[in-house]
């Protein structure tokens, strides 16, 4: 089977998502049964550039922890793919097992099985942004 | 779809992505924070964004395969490597407000909402997908392509299978993970013809019978074989009821288009011709050297000279008491993939010199590593004085 990529940016004009990587693991103190959607994490921030370094300095605030961190520039870039959903709304079957569409360029062509999904890379993340940071943290 | 409203994700990457010196951020949870199982990070070099960006790559696999994604000439397996730590994933973008499209942009109050987007984390990433460069996987379009061989007599005997085991182009690019190129180039390599819009490999007797009409016809009229004209080597064939795509498939298997004015004309290839008659010599197994050499000699075409360096890994000597004997081990009909190739031709024979090893091993191509490599890879060398030849083995 296939799967087409597609990328409807525009030539280079993916929008650029932001990555924050910490070592470890964030917890929130919560009980199991509120939710944590819109809760905050924590502050980053950007001291000040001191003279004496040449790459400007962060730090996360999680609770009572403070982080200290760098950006760093990804060696190879990171897109963001996404699977998507026929747009006819043909459901994953039962088993679990998916197909796929086959998108011809000139003919919208859907071949005899159910499709389910295409990916569809959407966005791409240049990377600029990853703050690396130490340490288990909870956030309150 | 999960939050993707037109406007964007509200996710307010921009904040964190130009954050200044001496200023900070507070960073939240999303509101549609979760796992987001559709959501994949692909590691790709500089230079294949250029195909991705614009729609040129296709991810190829069956369920049971690992799936690779491949550029119009080039598959790159897809690994995923995770990771212990917490990649939170910020999308970009502003919410549009909750209302009419003329009033927001009127209204005051909408314009500094706009503006306050605090960055919120989507999704917690466990890992990315990364790419390596592989060779297409092409062993199963031999196997695709022998289940149904092309024969002269075939419409008559199979009409009620019609279209069964046929694969079209389209077909191949379902079941092959391999690029557009890379399959093409595979085609070629396996002497296939597009038949009626179905990629076949024609079967070896169907290529002998219409070769030797060729060689006979030549004969008869006088033809140099290195010198056929196409109209006339086809007509004088169709004449005899041998399809003309056929005639000039077989053509541009055991030889090559010499072009000048207008006219087409071909050359039958030595070797490739000798090769056959060798093959069709040793198709009753092995047999001593000195009595294939005489009955090869007696197949081969006047003009053309038989000589043994053109079976190079196409056949296997071995001496028993005092005799060499000879018998066909085809190349190309071993894997492809290296360590099934070296595993095959261990089972065939445990230790091997350089010189009866390099022409089985030679169309290996692994990007990445070398002949050396493929050697200390998948083989265990041995010499066991500085005076005599290494020996190959399994590992």
């Amino acid at each position: 089977m296939q799967i087409r990529v597609k990328c409807n940016c525009g030539d280079g004009k993916c929008p650029e998502w932001a990555i924050v990587e910490l070592q470890g693991v964030v917890e929130s103190q919560l009980a199991t049964s509120d939710q944590i959607n819109g809760l905050e994490i924590g502050h980053l921030c950007c001291p000040s550039l001191s003279s004496s370094s040449s790459q400007p300095s962060y730090t996360f605030t999680v609770g009572y922890h403070e982080l200290s961190g760098t950006k760093v520039q990804l060696k190879k870039p990171l897109l963001v793919l996404k699977k998507k959903a026929a747009t006819q709304s043909t459901d994953i079957t039962a088993t679990g097992k998916e197909t796929f569409i086959i998108r011809q360029p000139s003919k919208d062509q859907i071949l005899d099985s159910e499709v389910t999904t295409i990916w569809e890379s959407i966005k791409r993340r240049r990377k600029k942004g990853v703050e690396a940071f130490g340490r288990k943290i909870t956030s309150s | 779809m999960e939050g993707e409203t037109e406007g964007g994700w509200g996710g307010g990457a921009e904040s964190v992505l130009n954050l200044v010196p001496g200023s900070s951020v507070p960073i939240r949870y999303h509101s549609l924070f979760g796992a987001h199982d559709d959501f994949l990070l692909l590691e790709a070099d500089e230079a294949l964004l250029p195909d991705i960006l614009h729609s040129r790559v296709t991810i190829r696999g069956q369920t049971d395969e690992e799936a690779v994604l491949c550029t119009p000439s080039a598959t790159y397996a897809m690994k995923f490597v995770g990771t212990s730590n917490s990649v939170f994933l910020i999308p970009p973008g502003e919410p549009i407000p909750p209302c009419m499209k003329d009033t927001c942009n009127d209204s005051k109050s909408n314009t500094s909402a706009v503006h306050e987007v605090v960055p919120s984390v989507i999704k917690v990433a466990s890992g990315n997908m990364e790419l390596v460069l592989v060779a297409p996987r092409l062993d199963k379009l031999k196997f695709l392509l022998n289940e149904r061989p092309y024969k002269l007599d075939e419409d008559v005997e199979t009409d009620f299978q019609h279209n069964r085991s046929l694969y079209r182009w389209q077909d191949l690019l379902e079941q092959i993970q391999a690029s557009e190129q890379e399959l093409r180039d595979g085609l070629k390599a396996l002497s296939a013809a597009e038949i009626d819009g179905f990629w076949r490999i024609i079967d070896e007797k169907t290529m002998d019978e219409i070769l030797n009409m060729v060689l006979n016809n030549s004969i008869l009229h006088g033809w140099r074989l290195n010198a056929l004209k196409e109209d006339e080597v086809v007509s004088i064939l169709e004449a005899d009821g041998y399809p003309r795509n056929i005639t000039l498939h077989c053509l541009a298997t055991f030889g090559n288009m010499v072009g000048s004015s207008g006219c087409s004309l071909w050359s039958l290839d030595e070797k490739k011709v000798c090769l056959h008659f060798a093959l069709q010599a040793l198709g009753g197994g092995k047999m001593k050297l000195e009595i294939f050499l005489q009955k090869w000699r007696h197949r081969v075409p006047s003009g053309m000279h038989a000589d043994l360096k053109m079976l190079e890994g196409e056949v296997l000597y071995e001496k028993l008491g005092f005799e060499t004997w000879i018998r066909a081990f085809r190349v190309s009909a071993l894997p492809s993939t290296p360590a099934e190739r070296f595993a095959a031709l261990f089972r065939e024979r445990p230790r091997w010199n350089w010189k009866d090893l390099e022409p089985y091993i030679r169309d290996l191509h692994v990007p990445g590593l070398s002949s050396e490599g493929l050697l200390i890879k998948y083989t265990r060398r041995s010499q066991p004085r500085a005076d005599v030849e290494p020996i190959f083995s399994a590992r």
